[in-house]
């Protein structure tokens, strides 16, 4: 049990070039797609991200997150307030934003590294469910209407033959292959097995030395900041930063993605933010035959229902779940 | 009524705790199965009372198989577990732990629970004196005495004792040890008495059946094994 | 005068909070799993009284369907869905992980089933009460006459589980399994059953919570989210393990926040209980009257 599997994975070097490949595939392939499937492509990214934010701190670290929509709420209302009150350039808030939420989690953290179990569930929802409430109260977050948040177009003269769909779907992709890359180097670095050692058995960890408290604390902060770029691609997607964005279905959808993708390895988020993009919109093919309250509900229903079934049959994710049976036969 | 175990086999995940296990517990016996630490013993008792499921191998009482029946079925066939560390419940207080031990019997038979639990009383004086007590209030000794009482309530057939003399004083072991030879031999029932202290447990016990690692090595009469010096350097060491 | 009039307009939403509470430290107790799906469950009941009111437009009727259909929905929950999962989560990464999402998913199922059958609109929930403020000695005070009922009713379902709990014997063996399941088991009862009944009591209570706080957030699938985050916290002030606890738990909370909501303005109600949540968790872990200090579960 208390065994952290090495990793063989490919060098640093070679991750980056992988990833570099994988930019110019989506960055060629883009054009020859249809306006609206790049901007599914463009939540994808978004929501990657954000799965990989709970996978990290979920999956590696062992503590529960329900409430991960309100980090990302706090990177995007950094974002959004830096570009109205100081007027910053966009592509500077980006980091604005991952700096914001990784200084809250970083607060968050510390308070929170000492619980575990149902009462961080419970703390964390809280949360949730608070952050979008209180930045319904504070004015100068905007109230119900939120803040504006526009990437705009493609800079000079880009601007005319770049469609704003596609100029979308770069920057998020770009920021997911980041998000990606620095991920899974953390994942397979001294951090990432001091997380799952502090996961597997505190005690055990803590008698090889390392400070599960501390590297609780690291998780949360660097989870956080994940989720700040998250919550700040998302509202890039939606154009605006408001409570309504950032509701506890937000945070619920996120974690189905990382628990249908595979919660104990990064690999797998890729798979579970196609799974809740997608899913909502196959029902939206429907909406014609079907009733309007089915086309609403259903979705939820089947995620739901995905996400309890997967939690039943294959706890730690599918191919965890790959894993055994192969060993058994 | 005896307890035939027969070529039982039981696994903790990878390792083998009781392989291939035989033997008889007679009615009307006390038996003691002795061993070192992690020789199986509690295993072997939490396997009987259905907590745990065996690998191969049968447990028969009374001509019933016992190993895919239900703890409370087990229980309600007259054996009663008291498993090892004075194992009562701390919130509930003295008398709602023996009430505890009559629960599943007080539909049809409450008078005789009532009178089970004033035996009790009887038996263990102390813990007449404090029955309204919480049972965290208690000595060792006396929660153990609490553990085997609410064990009694249900008025066994078999009763399986796990270590009972664990972390007692001299005296306290020596007291219970006593009361319980007493009660077996008024009552008839039989005892499976599980225990680290072999010396205590033979005295009282009339057949002794000693593990070593899994293994029946002895199954034998309490008398013989005590005076058989080479097994006791062998397996009990003194 | 101000002061007691605030104190007073926070009791009735303290006992709802208190019920809700009761409902997941009874479920927490039996299995160690917090119950988050318990807000559909209470929507859901609520639904099926609101159902029934309007059908044979009697009041107490429609309370009596909404406690059934919330017992019957606790029982199948846990016979269907919890016992299989905890089965199921053994490792030491799903163990604490899976249940809570496993209760999550199921919320999300009650919210979009709910929405299915009964639309995703609020919906005004009557009362068998005036909801003015009585008027006492001229003049009027925040306490109606459906206060009164909510704070009575309340009273009225504590005393019965209490008496449940110290006088029968199917309470002892709640307790008993609550603490020890092992000895439990032990003593010739039928644990799992045990905890189904512990489920299908929580269901119970929190069918009754929704009818009683349905009157003033109006009924929608996911309307009870906010009472489910403000019964947790009372349960954690009072301690997870502790009925009575929690029961102390919700009414200060409710107190508690409506003195805040007094002085501060409604928009710093949900802000006090976080804090309030966080403080306690950090302090006292225990709870306020949880004995023991168990709480890296």
């Amino acid at each position: 049990m208390l065994v952290v599997r090495s990793s063989h994975k490919p060098s640093a070097t070679k991750r980056t070039i992988l990833a570099l490949i994988v930019g110019v595939i989506l960055f060629v392939g883009s054009n020859f797609i249809d306006e609206y499937r790049i901007f599914q492509g463009a939540q994808v990214a978004a929501y990657l991200v954000g799965i990989v934010s709970i996978v990290l701190l979920t999956g590696y670290s062992g503590q529960i997150t329900l409430g991960q929509g309100a980090f990302m709420a706090v990177g995007s209302y950094s974002a959004a307030l830096a570009v109205q009150e100081f007027g910053l350039p966009i592509w500077i808030t980006f980091f604005i934003a991952v700096l914001a939420a990784a200084l809250f989690g970083a607060i968050i953290g510390i308070s929170a590294g000492r619980l575990s179990g149902p009462y961080l569930a419970g703390a964390t929802l809280a949360f949730a469910v608070g952050i979008p409430a209180l930045a319904n109260a504070v004015p100068i977050l905007g109230g119900e209407q939120g803040l504006s948040f526009d990437i705009g177009y493609a800079p000079g003269k880009y601007a005319d033959t770049v469609s704003p769909y596609k100029w979308l779907f770069w920057i998020c992709a770009l920021c997911a292959i980041i998000a990606v890359v620095i991920a899974v180097n953390i994942t397979s670095s001294g951090l990432g097995r001091q997380w799952r050692a502090v996961r597997a058995h505190e005690t055990a960890a803590a008698l090889c030395g390392i400070n599960p408290a501390r590297s609780k604390v690291m998780a949360f902060t660097v989870s956080s900041g994940f989720a700040g770029l998250a919550g700040v691609s998302f509202s890039a997607t939606v154009g605006l930063v408001s409570p309504s964005g950032f509701t506890l279905a937000l945070s619920f959808l996120l974690l189905t993605g990382a628990i249908l993708g595979g919660i104990s390895h990064i690999s797998g988020a890729l798979g579970g933010a196609i799974i809740v993009v997608i899913i909502p919109t196959v029902f939206e093919s429907w909406t014609e035959e079907a009733s309007l309250g089915v086309a609403t509900y259903l979705p939820g229903i089947i995620v739901s229902a995905l996400l309890l079934l997967s939690i039943a049959l294959a706890p730690e994710g599918p191919s965890e779940a790959l894993h055994k049976l192969r060993r058994k036969h | 009524m005896t307890l035939r175990v027969r070529g039982l086999t039981i696994d903790h995940g990878a390792i083998r705790a009781i392989s291939n296990a035989t033997f008889n517990v007679p009615r009307g016996s006390i038996t003691a199965i002795i061993g070192a630490n992690g020789a199986g013993k509690s295993t072997l008792l939490r396997t009987i009372s259905g907590l745990k499921r065996a690998t191969t191998g049968s447990i028969l009482w009374d001509e019933i198989s016992l190993e895919h029946l239900q703890t409370e079925q087990i229980v309600r066939r007259g054996i009663i577990h008291v498993p090892e560390g004075r194992s009562v419940v701390t919130e509930l207080t003295v008398h709602e732990n023996l009430m505890l031990g009559g629960v599943w019997r007080l539909r049809a038979q409450k008078e005789d629970v009532a009178a089970a639990i004033e035996e009790v009383y009887q038996l263990f004086p102390r813990l007449n004196e404090r029955k309204k007590q919480r049972a965290d209030t208690l000595s060792g000794g006396e929660r153990q005495m609490l553990a085997i009482g609410r064990g009694l309530i249900a008025r066994p057939q078999l009763l399986l004792l796990d270590e009972p003399s664990l972390g007692l004083a001299p005296l306290v072991v020596e007291q219970i040890f006593h009361t319980l030879s007493e009660l077996q031999g008024k009552t008839g029932m039989t005892i499976l008495l599980v225990e680290q202290n072999a010396m205590s447990a033979l005295r009282i016990a009339s057949q002794g059946i000693v593990l070593d690692q899994g293994r029946v090595v002895i199954a034998d009469n309490a008398r013989a094994i005590m005076n058989d010096t080479a097994l006791r350097h062998a397996y009990l060491g003194y | 005068m101000n002061l007691i009039n605030t104190l007073i307009a926070g009791v009735s939403i303290g006992a709802i909070y208190s019920l809700i509470a009761f409902a997941l430290i009874l479920v927490w107790r039996s299995t160690r799993v917090v119950n988050f799906a318990q807000a559909g469950q209470a929507a859901f009941s609520t639904y099926v009284g609101l159902s029934f009111e309007k059908a044979f437009n009697n009041f107490w009727l429609a309370l009596l369907a909404a406690i059934i259909a919330g017992v019957l929905v606790g029982a199948f929950v846990e016979v269907v869905i919890v016992r299989f999962i905890v089965k199921r989560a053994t490792s030491a990464a799903t163990v604490t992980v899976a249940p809570v999402i496993a209760m999550l998913g199921l919320l999300g199922i009650f919210q979009g089933v709910m929405g299915l059958i009964w639309g995703g609109e609020y919906q005004a929930y009557p009362t068998a009460f005036s909801r003015d403020g009585l008027t006492i000695n001229g003049s009027q005070i925040p306490f109606s006459q459906n206060d009164l009922f909510v704070l009575l009713t309340v009273v009225a379902a504590m005393s019965v589980a209490a008496l449940i709990f110290q006088k029968t014997s199917l309470g002892l063996a709640m307790r008993a399994a609550a603490f020890a399941p092992e000895v439990t088991r032990l003593s010739g009862i039928r644990v799992s059953r045990i905890r189904t009944l512990g489920w299908a009591f929580a269901g119970g209570a929190g069918g009754l919570a929704g009818v009683l706080v349905a009157p003033t957030t109006f009924i929608a699938p996911n309307s009870f989210d906010l009472l489910l985050v403000f019964g947790f916290t009372a349960a954690v002030i009072g301690g997870l393990d502790s009925l009575i606890g929690g029961v102390l738990g919700g009414l200060a909370l409710g107190i508690g926040l409506s003195v805040v909501t007094g002085y501060l303005g409604g928009s710093y109600t949900f802000m006090t209980a976080f804090v309030l949540l966080i403080v306690v968790l950090l302090i006292r872990p225990q709870g306020i009257l949880g004995a023991r200090g168990a709480r890296r579960a």
